[in-house]
This record gives C-alpha cells, sequence and structure tokens, in this order.
C-alpha cells in the first residue's frame, strides 16, 4: 500500500459511499427527472406549474412547515437549555423523557391526537364535566390539529440538535458576563443566544425539511387547506399512475427545497449547520 | 396439465356450505372463527388426497396480491384455501396492494402476479392496458357464475359495495332522519356535523342526484361537471372532513365526530354491527359499484393453470357467500344469498332491495376522465 499516493488512498477509501450514494440516491432522482420528461417533454412540469392545485400545495406545505418549524423551536429551546443546565442523573432522565416519545411510530401519534381532541375527545371531556364550556370545541381537523401533532412529533429532532450545539458553548463567558456586572437575563441574552444561533439555524433547517415532507399527520388531522405536497404526490402516483405528473412533481419539490438550502447557506452560512463557528 | 376433477372442487364447496349453513346467524367474529377451525380440518384432508391423487399434476403455488388485514383473512378463506385444499399447492399472498406495480412489472415483461381481484377504477384501466390473460372456459365453470359476473372480456366480477350515507341515531333517533342525497345537502332541515369522501367518483354523482338529476345512468353520463361543482359549492363549508380512506370513515363514526357521514357500505356495516356505532343506513340513492371490480388471470405470469383454478372458485356462491360474512361487502354471484340469511343479507350493497334503489357508477367513464376531474376537484377544495 505504501506506494499509493494519500490521494489515491482517499479515493478507495471514500468509494464505497460515494458507489452507494451514487446508485442508490443520484441514480434514482435523475430517473425520476426523466420520468418527468416522458409524456410530451416539459408536458408535465408545465401541469405542475399552470394547474392552481399543486401552486396551492406547495404554498400549503411551505405554510405548514414553517409554522411547525417556529413552534417547534419556541418550545424546544427553553427544554434544550434546560437540559444543558441539568447534571447527571437528571440530565439523564429528561433526555430520556425526550427520547422514548421519538421511537414511537408518528402514525400513531397522530392518531393520538384524533383520540384526544375529538369531539367526544378527552379534552372535550374534561371540559364539560368541569363545566368549563358547554359545547365541544372544534379542534380537530384544521391548521391548529396538524400544527400541534407535527410539533409534537419533530419536537424530539429539534430538541436534541439544539442540546447538541449549546453543548459546545463555553459556559465560562456566561460567569465572566456576570463578573463584569450583567443580570442573569442580560448574561443570556447577550452571550449565550447569540453563541446558540448557529444551533437554531442547524435544527430549524432540520426540522423544517422533514416537516415538508410530511403525509400521513396532514391527511389524518387536517382539512383540504393543509394538504401537503407529498399526499398529492402519492395520490398522483398510487391512485391516477399518473408517473409523470408525479415525478415532475417530486422532482421540483426537490428543486424547491435545495433553493430553500442555498439561500439558506447564502444567509447564515452552511459550516455553521455542521457544527462550525462560523468563523472559518 | 389435466385439471384436477370437477369433483374436488365440489367437495370443497360443500364444505364451505357446511359452514356457511351450521354458522347461519352467528356474528362475523364468532363465524371466521369457526371458519379458521375448517381450514385447519381441510388440509390434512387435502394431503390424503393429493397423496393418492400423485398422477395429477401440479402446476406450482400462485401469487396473488391483495390488501392486508382482515381483507387478507377473508381472501385466504373464502378463496385461496379452497384452492390450496383443491390443488395441494400453497399460494403467495402479496401486501401491500399497489395496482402502479403490477402495471410496472408488465412493462418490464417481468409479471410477478398470476391472478388478482382489484377495484372498479384500477379494473377498468387493467382492461384499457389489457393486462389479463385469456380466460380458459374449459377450466372455469361458467354455468356456476350468474350473467352480470360476466360482463367484461376474460374477466369476473368479484365483490361489490355501494358508497352511501349513515346517520347518527342519536341525532335522529325517529323516522324523520335523512334519507337522500337532497337531505344530506339540506343543512337548515338537517343541521349537524358531516364528512365527505376526498375524491370526485360518487361524490360528483351524490351532488347532482341531491340537484334532482334522477337516478339513470344514461343521463347521469357524461357528468355535467360546472352543475355537479355548483351543487357542491352549497355544501362545502358545512363539511367538517374530508376523508381519503376507509378506516377514518370508521373512527369518525364510532368516536360520533360525525351526524351525517359518506361512508362505504362495508365499512358502515363493520362499525354498526361489530363496534356498536349508532348510525343507521341510507340505502336509497347509494351510488352503488354494481359489477366493476373484477378478478382477472395476469399475461406473461409464472403460472397460468393455477391462476385459472382459482378464477374457477372465486365468482361461486360459496366462497363469495364466505367473503360476503367476513367482510360485509356485496357478492357479485347472486346466487349466494341462498347461504347468507337475514341477519347478513339485508346489510349489503348487492342485496336486491338494496341494489334497486341504489345509483350504478360508471367507472368506465370515470377512468377516462379521472385525471382533470381529480384536478379540478382538489383545486375546488383547496380554494
Amino acid at each position: 500500500m505504501r506506494h499509493l499516493t494519500r490521494n489515491t488512498t482517499g479515493a478507495l477509501l471514500m468509494a464505497p459511499c460515494l458507489i452507494w450514494i451514487g446508485f442508490f440516491f443520484i441514480l434514482p432522482i435523475v430517473l425520476l427527472a426523466i420520468n418527468g420528461f416522458r409524456e410530451g417533454g416539459l408536458a408535465s412540469y408545465e401541469t405542475v406549474f399552470t394547474s392552481p392545485v399543486y401552486s396551492k400545495v406547495l404554498g400549503n406545505t411551505l405554510r405548514v412547515a414553517v409554522v411547525t418549524t417556529v413552534c417547534t423551536l419556541l418550545l424546544g429551546y427553553p427544554i434544550a437549555y434546560m437540559l444543558t443546565v441539568l447534571s447527571g442523573w437528571w440530565r439523564a432522565v429528561a433526555l430520556v423523557m425526550v427520547i422514548v416519545p421519538y421511537w414511537l411510530d408518528y402514525i400513531v401519534r397522530s392518531y393520538a391526537w384524533l383520540v384526544l381532541l375529538g369531539r367526544e375527545g378527552l379534552i372535550n371531556r374534561l371540559l364539560i364535566s368541569l363545566g368549563i364550556i358547554e359545547q365541544p370545541i372544534a379542534m380537530l381537523y384544521n391548521l391548529f390539529s396538524v400544527t400541534l401533532a407535527m410539533t409534537q412529533i419533530l419536537l424530539p429532532l429539534m430538541i436534541l440538535t439544539l442540546f447538541g450545539a449549546m453543548l459546545r458553548i463555553d459556559r465560562r463567558l456566561l460567569d465572566a458576563a456576570a463578573i463584569h456586572g450583567a443580570s442573569r437575563t442580560r448574561a443570556f441574552l447577550t452571550v449565550f443566544l447569540p453563541l446558540s444561533m448557529p444551533g437554531i439555524y442547524g435544527a430549524s433547517l432540520l426540522v423544517f425539511v422533514v416537516a415538508m415532507g410530511f403525509y400521513v399527520t396532514p391527511a389524518l388531522l387536517g382539512s383540504p387547506s393543509e394538504t401537503m405536497i407529498s399526499q398529492t404526490i402519492m395520490i398522483l402516483a398510487t391512485e391516477l399512475l399518473n408517473w409523470s405528473v408525479a415525478s415532475a412533481a417530486g422532482v421540483i419539490l426537490l428543486v424547491f427545497s435545495v433553493a430553500i438550502l442555498v439561500v439558506y447557506n447564502l444567509v447564515f452560512g452552511m459550516d455553521r449547520l455542521f457544527g462550525g463557528d462560523g468563523k472559518s | 396439465m389435466t385439471y384436477r376433477d370437477k369433483d374436488e372442487v365440489e367437495r370443497s364447496l360443500d364444505i364451505l356450505r357446511n359452514v356457511l349453513h351450521e354458522t347461519r346467524g352467528m356474528d362475523r367474529r364468532g363465524f371466521l372463527k369457526v371458519l379458521g377451525k375448517a381450514a385447519v380440518a381441510t388440509p390434512l384432508v387435502a394431503g390424503v388426497h393429493s397423496m393418492a391423487m400423485s398422477t395429477a399434476r401440479a402446476s406450482g403455488p400462485i401469487t396473488t396480491m391483495g390488501y392486508g388485514g382482515s381483507w387478507q383473512d377473508a381472501m385466504q378463506k373464502a378463496y385461496l384455501d379452497p384452492w390450496s385444499e383443491k390443488t395441494g399447492e400453497s399460494y403467495n399472498y402479496v401486501t401491500p396492494m399497489q395496482f402502479a406495480r403490477v402495471i410496472a412489472m408488465d412493462q418490464a415483461k417481468r409479471q410477478q402476479i398470476d391472478v388478482m381481484e382489484a377495484g372498479a377504477l384500477e379494473s377498468m384501466r387493467m382492461l384499457k392496458l389489457g393486462l389479463n390473460a385469456e380466460m380458459d372456459w374449459n377450466v372455469i365453470d361458467k354455468s356456476a357464475l350468474t350473467p352480470n359476473q360476466l360482463k367484461y372480456p376474460n374477466a369476473i366480477s368479484s365483490i361489490t359495495l355501494s358508497t352511501l350515507m349513515v346517520y347518527s341515531k342519536a341525532k335522529w333517533p325517529g323516522d324523520d332522519h335523512p334519507k337522500s342525497w337532497a337531505d344530506f345537502w339540506d343543512v337548515e332541515k338537517f343541521p349537524g356535523r358531516r364528512a365527505m369522501f376526498r375524491r370526485p367518483y360518487s361524490t360528483l354523482e351524490a351532488a347532482l342526484i341531491a340537484d334532482g338529476m334522477p337516478l339513470d345512468p344514461e343521463k347521469m353520463y357524461p357528468l355535467d361537471l360546472d352543475r355537479a361543482f355548483a351543487k357542491l359549492d352549497e355544501i362545502k363549508p358545512h363539511v367538517n372532513f374530508w376523508w381519503n380512506s376507509g378506516s377514518e370513515t370508521q373512527q369518525l363514526i364510532q368516536d360520533n365526530e360525525v351526524d351525517l357521514c359518506v361512508i362505504w357500505s362495508g365499512r358502515a356495516v363493520q362499525s354498526i354491527k361489530d363496534n356498536g356505532a349508532n348510525f343507521g343506513i341510507v340505502w336509497n340513492q347509494a351510488t352503488y359499484n354494481s359489477d366493476y371490480e373484477l378478478w382477472f388471470a395476469l399475461r406473461n405470469s409464472p403460472n397460468p393453470e393455477g391462476a385459472m383454478q382459482l378464477l374457477d372458485i372465486v365468482g361461486r356462491a360459496e366462497p363469495q357467500a364466505v367473503f360476503a360474512r367476513a367482510t360485509y361487502y356485496g357478492p357479485t354471484n347472486l346466487k349466494a344469498y341462498d347461504y347468507l340469511d337475514d341477519s347478513i343479507g339485508p346489510f349489503l350493497p348487492s342485496y336486491p332491495d338494496n341494489s334497486k334503489l341504489a345509483f350504478p357508477i360508471n367507472y368506465q367513464w370515470w377512468s377516462e376522465h379521472q385525471a382533470e376531474i381529480f384536478e379540478r376537484f382538489e383545486a375546488w377544495l383547496q380554494s
């Protein structure tokens, strides 16, 4: 092996990974894109852009994904912060409580919300028996129920990613701020929060991308206004057997997601997403 | 190559007939239990039999594709286990049901499915693409079938269902309950929470019937889309949920989430009879699948002989009665009602008293127009 240059060794070591990615990831995507052209050139792509359905669904997808990301961030940040403050056993217990729901199938978690939020569900029955309300509140089949369930499902992902980023923050900087007379709030706002921004960018992007592909939860808990693109692609591919338009819609979703990534990179810097300090 | 003698088919049908006779009036669960025991007993008989008949050529295992769960149980008990017993061969049951895969396998000239049953729209598309193999009427006994089962070339009508409405008996306990699509649309007279099917087929027909269109397929098709969507505009603000799958409707009525629900008849009967949903079924103006759901063998499949032998079973009265009792879907072989007593017969869509009130959907027309209407329907729903 000694006569191999460093570069050749590197390439050889990378080869299995590259072949794997090429065969199981790049090739199918290329085939998918070609499939979109199969029936009459650009006709399928044109359908996706000109038909009112697909642009509407793409808009819904974006809206639901953004709302979900903001909600998980607002709920997840304090919990992640708490995890960094806790130590020893308490942190282990809290981490387990964050992780365990993540192992539960998301169909089960979506279904659980049907039981909780239904007209005769647990929450309505409780509120009625306590005399707080007289008529059941309509909590299901709207943006609220979809966002609630998606937030619950994606919260562990947000918390764990934020937690990882926050652990890297040197807490002695907070002590230094205190020595200089900063209150705890001020120390948090001027020192900790800015240092945790790369974590926020990274975790938000992860949650956003996963949320864009959601399918079962909006179908089970939402109204037609919360229809997401994966649902439509699914119907196109399996019921209407319109593989050409389904492929075109899939490729457009991919291009759309990559475009968001590129913009994100320009604004925040990609290296931060992978734990860099943004200075390099 | 020769098909085992007809006596064997008769013998397995005898077993099914006996089971059906002995379990008259029994509920679905009890029935399935007894059927399970019968199925355990029969392979033993078949084993002995196949040794004695070792000269007969076995055609090897067959592969079929279908839905999982209780559907699969019923398929196996009504059709596949009797086939196994008859031929001494095993079968593969492929899930999930993905018709797109069947088409892809045909295009790739690698058809792995020998024989299957498909829903109305898939069946019509299958005929258009010519995916089915030619029937061998020397193997399949045509005389055991009723004429309505043989409307389409090289296929046998399998089961049927209606898409209809159920109403909450808690909300409308007396006789003054919704009875027609016009009543479903009448939110003044029948206020309440409503759920509808999130597909255009059957939904547009219901809208046109509510708008006064007679139950006459000749007049209904081609559908007057503008009129149908105008009528749907009226009901849209009052629909609380648009469902995508049958299991959602069962949750909706069992949890009293809605008061009026469009639902598939088999799902409704299961929720009402087995799971205690306090809902009543409206058979009047039900949109009916009639004979569009088909059994067929696939061309260029590995085991055409085995497929034909299975097709000889699936259209007959006894297996269809077993399947109907296990799933509450309607038999297309009307002689099956000889084996179904009044605890079950009147709950099935092809029961003559029910089917004569129903409107038969034209799935041939839908299979040609589904794509563009789907887009319009979704655009309308999301606007």
